[in-house]
């Protein structure tokens, strides 16, 4: 299992260097001049400027050496200052982490702890009608945008029983979005564990459990859920990435601050110091889920960890 | 497995609770808008949105009435020499700034010196004219310029010119302190900036009638992107101002429980339309002008701005100086399709020979709509128009360089400018211009430089022939008034808010329910 881990390490750590490459070339994909084009709405650069900024930015060295100069100032936690604001780009990213960590686990929360046992029932009666009504409502959950659902809680919650909070301040306030993110991600985690838990009740060693007269509890919960959990953890990682992506719409319905939103802004205003620092703190938490889903797919099936 | 989504959940639970605390207040004032300020380095920015948010912060050193007539500030009176290349600034006695230091002559003299070293880069360094000194003997500032310059003190009276404390400035920090009615606390960016009270405050603004420090105990910019959910936070109260859609707005105009703001005729803001004028055809007046007379501005009122803003013919925005509806008419091309279509006749142009063009334009409501009516009018005079559109940012820097062209695709663009003075024709026009619009024409040129030695009637007459070389050569299709940030609505049982010039909210007045 120590070896697993170790080789998994690598790898992650590898391809956060190739992440850290292709966010420090990030710039020269933009056509133009991409100094001119970032401060080209709010002030009237000078040529000294100009050059200061790219001097600040180090796009004057060989591309090379702006890879060094660039990991350097990453790997002492510089990750340069935002043009709008001329704040600490890290300072910025970790002072909305939190929120977005906030908003990730509690929509994942309720994403699971609806999804899970609606997938699980459904599978259960499967081909009756409580099959047909669950995975209904599970497949409405996935189609309805996530910004009309946000706005009709907002309506039913906030101005027609006035119990929540459209946008607050306080704790309250990560009710709704997490609910929006939950019923959304809900479907889809519903559906996968339907047809993981399908899949495992027509397996031999099930047959086999309910042969030796185990009380069906057992084979359920004991027999058939761990296995079925392998297809089921991916989906719940590839949806927390998404959430730490940051749930863009779901943030702006609710004005949630989160690493979304600060993202969108950046790129609106070319800040392209803070979209760097943006895709580099994403790609490594990214990387960072998939160590840990690893990790965790080898403690449900332990022959994952010496394959 | 359910035990750990409990412990995630309570976890993420209170997390949230940790970095969002409770602190809204019923003595608050919440103002909810769509974006946060850029910045609130006076010198660093020149967005409506940021000066919004510093004109609460900061003082001007001279004031303007709703007359648009330049009274005291943080100077009590000022003084202009006849050729205006001279002015003095009395300062007036024991002004303290929100950190407790004095704002006096050297304060104010560090402000315009910052604003117009071009290692600032301020965009309104040119706004400041050309300074060659500026000396302060006891509490008097003078200002010398090396050329005349009458509108400095309209302009000092504006918000590009607030003057901060010179302990905001702290190496790259910014740490904003002023000298009016409200006292940064905390700013918490894309999410919310709050202000307290200044109790010492002592107002000289006459557009406000409080003669001390506001009526509320705070100030709260909230940024909510979504139009309807600040709806729904002004319906439910989370906040005391909302910035409107321009549906919501035109719906709560009818709804006596609501009031909106329009910008109470001191927007100075007007949109128009701009052509790249090096590059043939549009390098023809005829052509310019065949366009101007396709579009017709009351659709795209009407349709893109529910009637929410006013067409108009004059370069210069309504209020300022020189502003002449009836003039302006005389010169400007009126919708007449008829007219468009002999003209582009003329020049070349029909049925078998359309004329094809690209109108760049940057996001922004109603804009996008009335772009799509002037779309629809242009094709029916037989130009082809295709539209492109870029954040605001990018547009600046592609229109700088598309304005520079001789050759290629001709285009036709839309902006807005908003000024408390229509020097800002300078800024526009003058080579190389914002966004590379400017114009090389001696004649223009030169009325440009001469309204500035200028005073006032004198002064509004060469304004005037500037609108009138404008209008007839077509550079410029002025469209309507006003077109940005101007909307504001609140429950009407909140009294006394006020826009200033430019649409600088004032909340001195404000008392809540």
């Amino acid at each position: 299992m120590t070896r697993f881990i170790m080789r998994r390490l690598l790898a992650a750590l590898v391809t956060l260097l190739i992440s850290s490459f292709l966010v420090c070339m990030l710039i020269h994909l933009i056509p133009g001049d991409p100094v001119a084009m970032m401060m080209a709405q709010n002030s009237a650069p000078s040529p000294e400027q100009l050059a200061a900024m790219r001097h600040m930015l180090g796009l004057d060295l060989p591309l090379w050496q702006q890879y060094f100069h660039y990991m350097g100032r990453v790997l002492t936690g510089d990750l340069g200052r935002s043009i709008f604001g001329s704040e600490p780009v890290l300072a910025l990213l970790m002072e909305r982490l939190p929120n977005t960590f906030a908003l990730a686990f509690s929509g994942l929360a309720i994403a699971v702890g609806l999804g899970m046992p609606l997938g699980f029932l459904a599978a259960y009666h499967k081909g009756s009608w409580a099959d047909a009504a669950l995975m209904a409502f599970a497949v409405a959950g996935v189609s309805v945008p996530n910004f009309w659902l946000g706005l009709m809680l907002v309506l039913l919650f906030s101005m027609t029983l006035g119990w929540l909070p459209v946008a607050g301040e306080d704790w309250r306030s990560i009710i709704l979005p997490a609910l929006t993110l939950g019923v959304t991600y809900m479907a889809i985690i519903a559906r996968m564990t339907r047809s993981a838990m399908i899949e495992v009740f027509s397996e031999d060693f099930i047959r086999t459990a309910r042969a030796k007269g185990l009380p069906e509890s057992l084979v359920m919960f004991r027999h058939a859920l761990r296995p079925a959990m392998i297809s089921v953890v991916t989906i719940i990682g590839v949806v927390f990435g998404y959430l730490m992506g940051g749930a863009i719409v779901v943030e702006n319905v609710f004005s949630w601050n989160g690493l979304g939103r600060l993202a969108i802004q950046a790129i609106n205003y070319r800040d392209y110091p803070l979209i760097q620092g943006f895709i580099l703190l994403f790609a490594t938490i990214i990387v960072i889920m998939s160590v840990l889903l690893d990790i965790a797919y080898a403690w449900l099936d332990p022959r994952i960890s010496v394959a | 497995m359910k035990s750990r989504l409990r412990q995630a959940f309570l976890v993420s639970t209170f997390m949230a609770g940790v970095s969002c605390p409770a602190f809204a207040d019923p003595g608050d004032i919440i103002f909810a808008r769509a974006q946060d300020a850029d910045s609130l380095d006076v010198a660093r920015v020149s967005t409506t949105i940021s000066f919004q948010v510093m004109n609460q912060i900061y003082d001007n050193l001279l004031n303007l009435d709703d007359k648009g007539h330049v009274v005291g500030g943080l100077a009590a009176s000022y003084t202009a020499s006849p050729d205006n290349m001279t002015f003095t600034f009395t300062m007036r006695p024991n002004i303290k700034c929100h950190d407790g230091t004095v704002f006096d002559a050297k304060a104010a003299k560090w402000n315009i010196d910052r604003a117009v070293d071009p290692k600032t880069g301020s965009s309104n360094a040119s706004s400041y004219g050309s300074i060659s000194s500026t000396e302060v003997n006891g509490d008097v500032l003078t200002v010398k310029l090396s050329k005349p310059y009458s509108p400095l003190p309209t302009f000092l009276g504006s918000a590009q010119a607030l003057m901060m404390c010179p302990t905001t400035i702290q190496g790259s920090d910014v740490k904003p302190v002023g000298t009016g009615p409200w006292k940064f606390v905390e700013w918490v960016r894309n999410d919310r900036l709050v202000l307290a009270r200044n109790p010492d405050y002592v107002n000289v603004n006459p557009l406000i009638n409080n003669p001390g420090a506001p009526y509320a105990k705070r100030l709260i910019f909230r940024v909510i992107p979504e139009g309807p959910s600040r709806m729904a936070a002004l319906k439910t109260g989370e906040v005391t101002f909302a910035e409107p859609s321009l549906q919501d707005a035109a719906d709560l105009a009818k709804d006596k429980n609501y009031s909106v703001y329009t910008g109470a005729g001191r927007t100075g803001q007007l949109a128009y339309l701009g052509f790249t004028a090096k590059i043939p055809p549009l390098n023809d007046v005829r052509v310019r002008r065949a366009i101007g007379y396709a579009i017709d501005r009351d659709a795209m009122v009407d349709i893109g701005f529910n009637g929410l803003v006013k067409s108009s013919t004059c370069p210069v925005a309504p209020g300022l100086l020189g502003y002449d509806p009836a003039k302006c008419a005389e010169w400007a091309t009126a919708y007449d399709p008829a007219k468009a279509k002999a003209l582009l006749k003329e020049a070349g142009y029909g049925p078998d020979h359309p004329l094809e063009l690209t109108l760049s334009v940057s996001p922004l409501q109603g804009w996008d709509e009335s772009d799509v009516v002037m779309q629809q009018e242009l094709a029916a005079v037989g130009v082809n128009v295709k539209i492109e559109q870029r954040q605001f940012a990018t547009w600046v820097d592609y229109m700088s360089h598309k304005n520079q062209e001789t050759s290629g695709t001709p285009a036709i663009w839309t902006m807005g400018m908003s000024g408390p003075d229509p020097d800002y024709l300078v800024f526009l026009f003058q080579p190389p211009g914002y966004a590379g619009q400017g114009i090389d024409d001696p004649e223009l040129q030169k009325m440009l430089v001469d309204q500035r030695a200028l005073s006032g009637e004198a002064r509004a007459a060469k304004v005037l022939d500037i609108q009138k070389f404008l209008l007839t050569q077509a550079y410029e299709i002025p469209l309507f008034t006003p077109g940005w940030f101007w909307l504001a609505t609140s429950k009407s049982n909140v009294t006394g808010f006020k826009q200033g010039y430019n649409v600088m909210p004032l909340f001195n007045d404000v008392k809540l329910p």
